[in-house]
């Protein structure tokens, strides 16, 4: 990649940040465009030249038409670019045989692959907006936070935990004068940043343990999923393409979990999608019009939109089968087999079997398949004269008042909920990339550049348009790459400063000069207990689900009541092994029950010695991560901050705690590591505060030491896990 | 969005500064029994019932109202059940709750409940808040929100307790964690966590340490979340140290007491809710699973309406005992009925159209029957009564408004039970 001097740069950002993108002039486009990004994007309107995987391509139709293959998008599309510079999420399988085998073979274009611009030089510019902002509200830059404050919240943003002793030491022992920036670039390709991402989406996404409310249809599938999708760094436009044109059952293809979560609940989400996904708050109109921005969403208009998923289904009806409802025949020959073995069926223990035999059929029935017909209609008492009640309306995209809407090229043969999803997630969409860049920038600031992120349409706060602007364009540049992003914004002058010590008023304007104070989330909390018990949590795996959906998976066309049955009995088992291990739940420990790892990180209280991420999904309501807030995941975003008594009573006086000075912990190893007093208070202090004992704190813990002995030791554990200091991140 | 439910705080608060101040000045000290009466009289709205608590009983499963409420003498429904008489005549029960027809006088069926729901998990939760549940909000129970209209009553004490009801619990809603109801899992362990394993001379010196080592930090960040912490701490400790905590320990209870009202957590667990109730608690729900008898009604019915049978003739009694039943309002409630037919294996399904809950206590007046279904128990006869208004009846018991409408973070308009109409009649 070509260096760009420091110079060009700057002529590059006065250029970018003079006038909103779209406003530029078409020749300052092409100069950013070729200088800048060194490719062409689609939405600066570039026309496609004679180059490279252009072909006249052909679809099963017989028709062709003239495209680049710019590369593979996920397993089954591609991006093509259109000769009027659109660059399209492409179906292979709408290409003829032949054509879709190119595709499959053919070599991404090469200028879009790379990401063009370092994370370093973009974070100079976003320092530049942020540095105007500053000036504009009259608000001083914080100073560079000090190395003890850094290490600790990069921990805590990158990996979801506080860094342990080593860790701690090791990065205030560097002289690497980019040592800062170098961590980054670790943590971010450590495991713990997989289980940290992974917590804020399971969140916002609502991950849970059971998508139906029973132990049938599990949500493993799709957390398994989404944990790989984060661990390889998939694009965020794909993966969310992916919820939402998936299908199949949860666990053949696990992205149709999105989906699933809320069978029977179209409407809800659909409102939950536009929110989550585009930041526009349409809810209400699922009952009635609704006021939005500067017009009016009526309840037609919500209804039209849901229309795009109007013909998916979530379970599999009688049609769906080869000799239709499967259910009666296999459950009869299951009756035949007990009566021939001369038992009764209505017996209670055969009549039971049968029972729990008629759920995993049910089980198998939910997936997510596309049909002819829209089911989704206005209501009953549908009140406007625009439409008849229960009339089904065709699909059509929603509108936003003030942004460039954009109408995706047509692709004859997608269904409904692809054209949504393309639309949805294309990065033309004016809001797709914002909602996701304001999330992220949230994560780290502790307040978005616009609040609340799932309504950018009447914020309570918009701080600095530009900025946002800026951050959305880079999420696009970088084809949603999360992690580069990410990297960005911590490698900003802005982020590694000192946390801003004045209080920050809820509605006003915020210039970012560095971060707010935050409570840590219930995972971070609880990961950092799991830190200073075992030194590094990530060595421990929860129940993956594997097992489980080997065992439930059922071929309902031609299973046999025999078979059916040894799948009852092997469900069995496996629901008898789980409950066995429930400590450490680990999928090797089904084979070997007394290992050493199920024993040794068994709580002795219950808990399981496991991060957040590993545990059930939302963990159990009684268990410490629910006290500090986490979602119930009820709702999407649910989690919160607040503190509350049982929370307050759970850190003073619950095992969580009281395991901290318990001789095997990883915190009273470091203790005994030291010799001296004043060595082991240090230790007590990098391990839980990531910072040195001040003077003061030295003469403190002196005193106790000198007061309690040896027993002063599980004294200064407890008041240091019971600080402000210790559940903020400053 | 903080700021929108924080307007909203503001205002509850000075609902509470108006009335608090109206009675010192004796405006509204009417008589307290003329109270319920007259307002029942005006249907609806603010201040109706007298009662200072209630205990809710969920039958967690569907239970069955021909075996227990609404029992048949059709032999094509009646099942492993007979009706019995009680003691007010005319009013007749089933044989498996023989203690509780001694009591009929001071309940209040209610037979012609219905719902739209044969799902477990969504009929408990209308149940719970009066609202269908939604993918997109969560709707908070009785007790958050009688908290949330009418102020916090004790500092050391929570206002809503819940006990054995489980993780699905929709809890506080869209309200914050400080409506939070506080879930007890086992009544025989008590609160959690609210005792420390040292002295209480060490668990202070530790705070003390505590508060030497965190001091540099709360100066430099001298933000409201931070000090809301501090009172948290401080508010955790007032309630590890306060007498009222002895409200949870059944141990104080004698064992003919606790024999009285039966073993087992359902038992016990209504036990601990009298005694809560005794400290002012508004709010307990208890909950008793097993009632989803689809094989063998007959063992199931005879084992689980016993235990009702039981533990709430005994709560019944023992709240009579204590001059607490006229304020204490106690209430039977279940997702759905179950169907009139037995079925091949001897059980009942599910069944929404038809089926019963009870009400006691709190200003009830006692001996009466609310509705009727048809002579198999299939449907509503008379007197329809929805979900929505029996959470209605509920809040109206307590003295809420049910009228009062209330907005979640997002602007959306909330009223207890959906609008569902409290019957008044219920209250004498």
């Amino acid at each position: 990649m070509a260096k760009i001097s420091r110079k060009a740069i700057d002529q590059m950002q006065r250029s970018i940040h003079v006038l909103p993108p779209h406003h530029r002039p078409v020749h300052m486009r092409k100069t950013i465009a070729l200088l800048l990004l060194g490719c062409t994007m689609a939405f600066l309107g570039s026309a496609m030249a004679q180059g490279p995987n252009v072909r006249m391509w052909k679809n099963k139709q017989g028709e062709e038409k003239r495209m680049q293959f710019i590369r593979m998008d996920g397993e089954n599309y591609c991006r093509m670019r259109t000769e009027d510079g659109k660059i399209h999420r492409f179906a292979l399988r709408l290409l003829a045989k032949e054509d879709e085998q190119i595709a499959r073979s053919m070599r991404p274009l090469a200028a879009d692959t790379g990401s063009g611009r370092s994370s370093a030089d973009t974070a100079v510019m976003i320092d530049k907006i942020i540095y105007e902002k500053c000036v504009e509200l009259k608000a001083r830059p914080n100073e560079a936070a000090s190395d003890e404050d850094f290490v600790r919240r990069i921990y805590l943003d990158t990996v979801g935990r506080i860094p342990n002793l080593v860790e701690t030491r090791e990065f205030f022992a560097s002289e690497n004068p980019n040592k800062r920036n170098e961590l980054i670039d670790v943590l971010m390709e450590s495991e713990g940043y997989k289980s940290h991402l992974f917590n804020y989406f399971a969140d916002m996404l609502r991950v849970r343990e059971s998508l139906d409310g029973t132990q049938y249809v599990r949500g493993v599938s799709f957390m398994r999923w989404l944990k790989d999708c984060i661990d390889k760094n998939r694009s965020y436009g794909e993966m969310v393409h992916e919820m939402l044109t998936a299908s199949g059952k949860a666990w053949e293809v696990p992205a149709t979990g999105y989906l699933l979560r809320d069978s029977g609940m179209p409407l809800d989400n659909l409102a939950n999608t536009v929110s989550i996904f585009l930041g526009t708050e349409i809810g209400c109109a699922q009952c009635h019009d609704h006021p939005f921005y500067d017009e009016t969403w009526t309840q037609a208009k919500f209804y039209e939109m849901a229309s795009f998923f109007g013909s998916t289904v979530t379970q599999l009806g009688p049609d769906d089968f080869k000799n239709g409802d499967p259910r009666n025949r296999i459950l009869a020959e299951v009756v035949q087999l007990i009566k021939k073995n001369g038992g009764d069926p209505d017996d209670k223990q055969n009549s039971g079997a049968i029972r729990q035999l008629n759920a995993m059929i049910g089980a198998n029935r939910y997936a997510v398949k596309d049909v002819s017909k829209n089911h989704i209609k206005l209501p009953h008492d549908y009140k406007y004269s625009d439409h008849e009640p229960g009339e089904a309306l065709k699909p059509k995209f929603l509108e936003w008042p003030d942004e460039r809407n954009y109408t995706p090229g047509t692709q004859p043969g997608l269904t409904p909920r692809e054209r949504f999803a393309g639309w949805a997630t294309a990065k033309e969409n004016p809001m797709f990339a914002k909602v996701i860049a304001n999330r992220m920038w949230q994560r780290a600031f502790g307040i978005g550049v616009v609040e609340p992120v799932d309504n950018l349409f009447a914020p309570a706060m918009d701080s600095n348009p530009k900025l946002l602007n800026f951050l959305a364009d880079e999420m696009r540049r970088t084809n949603f790459d999360l992690k580069a992003f990410q990297k960005t914004i911590f490698y900003t002058k802005a982020y590694q400063s000192k946390a801003t010590t004045v209080e920050y008023e809820p509605g006003t304007d915020y210039a970012f000069q560095g971060p707010l104070l935050r409570r840590m989330s219930a995972e971070q909390v609880w990961d950092s207990f799991m830190t200073l018990q075992l030194g590094n949590p990530d060595k421990f795996r929860g129940e993956q689900g594997e097992l489980y959906e080997r065992t439930i998976a059922m071929d309902l066309d031609n299973i046999s009541g025999q078979i059916a049955v040894q799948k009852l009995t092997a469900y069995k088992n496996m629901r008898k092994t789980l409950q066995k291990i429930k400590g450490a739940q680990m999928e090797e420990a089904m084979n070997d029950e007394d290992s050493e790892m199920t024993m040794q990180h068994q709580g002795t209280k219950g808990d399981k010695h496991l991060r957040a991420s590993e545990l059930s999904q939302p963990a159990a309501a009684d268990h410490f991560l629910q006290d500090f807030g986490q979602s119930s995941r009820l709702v999407f975003d649910g989690s919160t901050k607040d503190g509350s008594v049982p929370q307050v009573l759970r850190i003073l006086n619950g095992s969580t705690t009281e395991m901290l000075t318990s001789r095997d912990s990883q915190i009273y190893e470091n203790l005994t590591n030291e010799e001296t007093e004043e060595g082991k208070v240090e230790a007590l202090f990098l391990s839980i505060l990531n910072r040195r004992p001040t003077e003061s704190d030295q003469k403190i813990a002196g005193e106790q030491i000198s007061e309690s002995g040896r027993f002063a030791y599980d004294d200064l554990i407890w008041a240091l896990v019971n600080t402000r200091e210790f559940l903020f991140i400053q | 969005m903080k700021t929108y439910l924080n307007s909203l705080d503001d205002l509850s608060r000075r609902r509470f500064v108006e009335r608090s101040a109206k009675s010192l000045l004796g405006v509204s000290l009417l008589p307290v029994l003329g109270q319920g009466s007259a307002m029942a009289q005006s249907g609806g709205g603010g201040g109706g019932g007298k009662a200072k608590s209630v205990i809710f009983l969920f039958m967690s499963g569907g239970m069955s109202h021909l075996d227990t409420f609404d029992p048949k003498t059709e032999s094509s429904v009646k099942g492993p059940t007979n009706p019995i008489k009680t003691n007010v005549p005319g009013i007749s029960i089933s044989n498996h709750l023989p203690r509780l027809a001694k009591h009929m006088d001071k309940m209040a069926i209610i037979r012609s409940m219905n719902s739209v729901t044969g799902v477990h998990g969504n009929g408990k939760y209308v149940m719970r808040t009066g609202y269908r549940p939604r993918a997109t909000i969560v709707h908070p129970c009785l007790g958050s929100w009688g908290q949330y209209l009418e102020g916090r009553r004790n500092k050391t004490l929570p206002d809503s307790v819940l006990v054995s009801t489980g993780s699905r619990h929709p809890a506080s809603g869209f309200l914050s964690a400080e409506y939070a109801p506080i879930p007890i899992k086992d009544p025989a362990r008590g609160l959690q966590n609210i005792r420390s394993s040292v002295s209480e001379e060490k668990f202070d010196e530790r705070l003390s340490l505590s508060n030497q080592f965190d001091a540099a930090f709360r100066e430099r960040f001298d933000h409201l979340k931070v000090k809301d912490y501090s009172d948290l701490y401080d508010e955790a400790i007032a309630m590890m140290r306060s007498s009222d905590l002895d409200a949870f320990d059944l141990s104080m209870e004698s064992s003919k007491t606790r024999e009285m009202y039966g073993d087992g957590s359902f038992s016990q667990g209504v036990l601990l809710a009298r005694r809560l109730v005794e400290k002012g608690v508004r709010y307990i729900e208890v909950e008793a699973g097993g009632w989803d008898m689809h094989n063998y009604i007959d063992e199931g019915i005879v084992s689980r309406a016993g235990m009702l049978d039981r533990t709430v003739a005994a709560l019944l009694q023992d709240l009579k005992s204590r001059g607490l039943l006229e304020t204490t309002l106690v209430a039977i409630g279940t997702e759905f009925g179950r169907t009139p037919g037995i079925n091949k294996n001897e059980g009942r399904d599910h069944h929404p159209r038809a089926f019963s809950t009870m009400m006691a206590g709190g200003g009830i007046q006692g001996g009466q029957v609310w509705g009727t279904t048809d002579k198999k128990g299939y449907a509503v006869a008379s007197d329809k009564v929805n979900i929505q208004d029996f959470v209605a009846t509920m809040g109206y018991g307590l003295g809420l408004d049910t009228e009062k409408t209330i907005y979640s973070p997002s602007g959306r308009p909330f009223t207890i039970g959906d609008k569902g109409k409290p019957i008044t009649k219920l209250f004498g």
